[in-house]
């Protein structure tokens, strides 16, 4: 059964990267994402920042809605861990630039590939019957 | 229908955000205050073009804990004023890396660049800049063209000196690099 605790540690990093994909694509960050990439130097800055900003609209969409969530966590947590390493590590663990916040998405992304977090299609992939 | 109603709450939440330059004056909150003070004596003697002792200040608001990016930026603006360029260039990178955007930096960084002939990485930096704040970006361009980090460096942010007249062709090549 899913609990709703868990759907609820689901649902915040889901509103979190609505904001912030939709911020990217159309709220007028976009340029502020290329200047971030090429500041850490990631390979094709426009297009990257295109793809960032719409993984994590359809990522946190997915993960509001419940489906494919599996995927779609492993490629933000992989993101997150992409921008620990090349942003927030330098920054340092807390303060006004610290990496915890990064952190914890990074860690309810990699929760939520074990597929129970909740979701329709966890829990059919997920959950045997019992006999 | 509940889904359609969070979704357009989460738009409506997720307005349009003005890009603002940074203020290369301000001092994060919950630093202590004699680091605050040493950072407000470096800033008016940066004013003063008093370059050396500003240098001073600044290192003394770092020892005490003022390690935030206008500190690094200004004592690196310090550093390149008495020619240091290449300590300057280390500590532009040392704010770059706690704000990553921070538009000032990537400016002054592109200068010092200049400085030391490297034209491939101010124009990298300039390109940043360029994403950030068109006014700064015009500026940058027009001393990359004229060869001389000195041209309309603007010290206190772009809202503070006038935009110098760039032709319509060189921006355009600008534009396409």
């Amino acid at each position: 059964m899913r609990s709703p605790a868990l759907v609820l540690i689901r649902l915040g990093p889901a509103i979190i990267f609505i904001i912030h994909g939709y911020l990217k694509l159309f709220g007028g960050l976009h340029d502020q994402t290329v200047a971030l990439f090429l500041t850490v130097n990631l390979p094709n800055p426009e297009l990257t920042a295109w793809f960032i900003g719409a993984l994590e609209l359809v990522g946190g969409v997915a993960l509001l809605v419940g489906i494919f969530v599996r995927p779609l966590a492993l490629l933000l947590a992989v993101e997150m861990a992409i921008a620990i390493y090349k942003v927030r590590l330098p920054q340092g663990f807390v303060g006004a630039w610290e990496f915890e916040f990064t952190l914890l998405l990074l860690l309810i992304g990699l929760a939520a590939t074990d597929g129970r977090v909740g979701g329709v299609h966890n829990d059919h992939v997920v959950h045997t019957p019992k006999n | 229908m509940r889904l359609l109603i969070s979704l357009l709450a989460l738009w409506m939440l997720a307005a349009p955000t003005p890009v603002h330059a940074a203020d290369i004056t301000s001092v994060p909150a919950g630093l202590n205050s004699e680091a605050v003070q040493a950072f407000k004596r470096g800033l008016e003697l940066h004013k003063a073009k008093a370059w050396k002792d500003a240098i001073v200040e600044y290192e003394h608001a770092l020892a005490l804990g003022g390690r935030f990016p206008e500190a690094f930026n200004n004592l690196a603006y310090c550093y390149r004023k008495v020619g240091m360029v290449d300590k300057a260039i280390d500590l532009y990178r040392v704010a770059i890396a706690l704000r990553p955007i921070f538009v000032q930096a990537h400016d002054y960084l592109a200068r010092a660049y200049l400085t030391k002939g490297d034209k491939d990485a101010a124009l990298h930096e300039y390109e940043i800049v360029r994403r950030l704040d068109q006014k700064l970006a015009v500026c940058l361009w027009a001393a990359i063209q004229h060869n001389d980090p000195d041209y309309h460096d603007m010290p206190w942010g772009s809202s503070m000196a006038p935009v110098p007249v760039v032709p319509a062709g060189a921006m355009l090549s600008a534009a396409l690099l």
